[in-house]
């Protein structure tokens, strides 16, 4: 009996088995590409909000400060008191010192071994991030000099705990190393 | 045999229709998904951008204190009415007005801007020689991207 001869190149079901491969492919690369775009999109979206809440922090420490350079005026000493007097007005006037933003701490003031007025604070900003401020008021209080600025020690935005334990990685540490 | 022939090719005919068709569904589906993916992926690009922008301006103010004709000479931009306007192309470079699709602009307390897409700028007001207060924003013909207040102590 005579062979009947093949007249396809493309057996039944090799276009099927084509197609399924190449829908698996298109699949695959489309929703990798969707994955990687939003979270690329998240990314960004996190850096605007980091972005917007550093400034909002940052404008409530600029308003703080300028509370405070308000009450450094009211409380400013004359060139005649004596150190203890003023410090203490000053700590008394810091103890009412009342700034929206301002922890429930308050302002603080420290004079360093080196003889310079500090004054210690941190400002509460939306989703539990801080602002925390050292100035230097040595100049414009303590030595009542006209025009003095009050210097900026610390000016640091501080995330909050969770975030600080998020962005721990798994990177090597020395005393991870294997003993032995 | 001429019986069988057609069949097979019939069939053949028959798989090849239904993969079409079958095809045409699931690349349509994923085009959709790539279209998806290109334009988040161009929102993620355009906020990265418009954060960078306005960051770099609203440091750009705090250094000048607020002076908005000092922040124009280093920017090489033109200022009035308490308003500064820096205009960019599609890939964020420097342009003039007529090709702007982005814009940033700085608006100092006492003035108020109303974006396109119904949004409005206004800075917290001050009332003080020692403080400026200014909004720095990010827009386009859409509307806001981004806006950020920036206010600075000067004493």
């Amino acid at each position: 009996m005579k062979k009947e001869k093949r007249s396809f190149g493309l057996s039944i079901g090799s276009s099927s088995i084509l197609m399924v491969f190449v829908v698996l492919c298109l699949t695959t690369f489309a929703t990798l590409s969707l994955v990687s775009a939003n979270a690329d999109y998240k990314l960004s979206r996190k850096t605007a909000d980091a972005a917007a809440t550093y400034y909002a922090l940052d404008t409530a420490g600029e308003r703080m400060l300028s509370d405070l350079a308000d009450l450094l005026e009211r409380t400013r000493p004359a060139q005649t008191q004596e150190e203890t007097a003023c410090r203490l007005a000053l700590e008394n006037a810091l103890r009412d010192f009342d700034s929206p933003d301002l922890s429930e701490d308050g302002a603080a003031l420290t004079v360093s071994e080196d003889g310079r007025w500090l004054i210690s604070g941190t400002v509460c900003g939306a989703d539990g991030w801080t602002l925390q401020i050292r100035l230097d008021v040595t100049e414009r209080y303590w030595l009542n000099r006209e025009n003095a600025s009050i210097q900026r020690l610390l000016w640091q935005a501080v995330p909050p705990q969770e975030m600080q334990e998020e962005s721990g990685m798994p990177v090597f540490q020395p005393g991870n190393l294997p003993v032995g | 045999m001429a019986v069988h022939k057609t069949s097979r090719s019939g069939l053949f005919l028959l798989e090849l229709m239904i993969v079409i068709l079958f095809f045409a569904v699931t690349s349509a589906v994923c085009v959709n998904l790539f279209v998806q993916a290109h334009l988040t992926s161009t929102a993620g690009g355009e906020l990265t951008a418009a954060t960078r922008e306005v960051q770099s301006a609203a440091e750009w103010l705090k250094a000048a204190d607020g002076d908005l004709e000092k922040l124009a000479a280093q920017l090489d931009a033109k200022a009035a009415d308490g308003r500064l306007d820096l205009y960019f192309d599609v890939g964020w470079n420097r342009t003039g007005a007529q090709d702007a699709i982005y814009t940033v602009t700085v608006l100092c307390a006492g003035q108020r801007m109303v974006l396109p897409g119904g949004g409005e700028i206004t800075p917290a007001p001050t009332g003080r020689e020692d403080y400026f207060s200014a909004v720095v924003a990010v827009w386009n013909e859409k509307g806001e991207i981004l806006q950020i207040p920036v206010e600075k102590y000067l004493g």
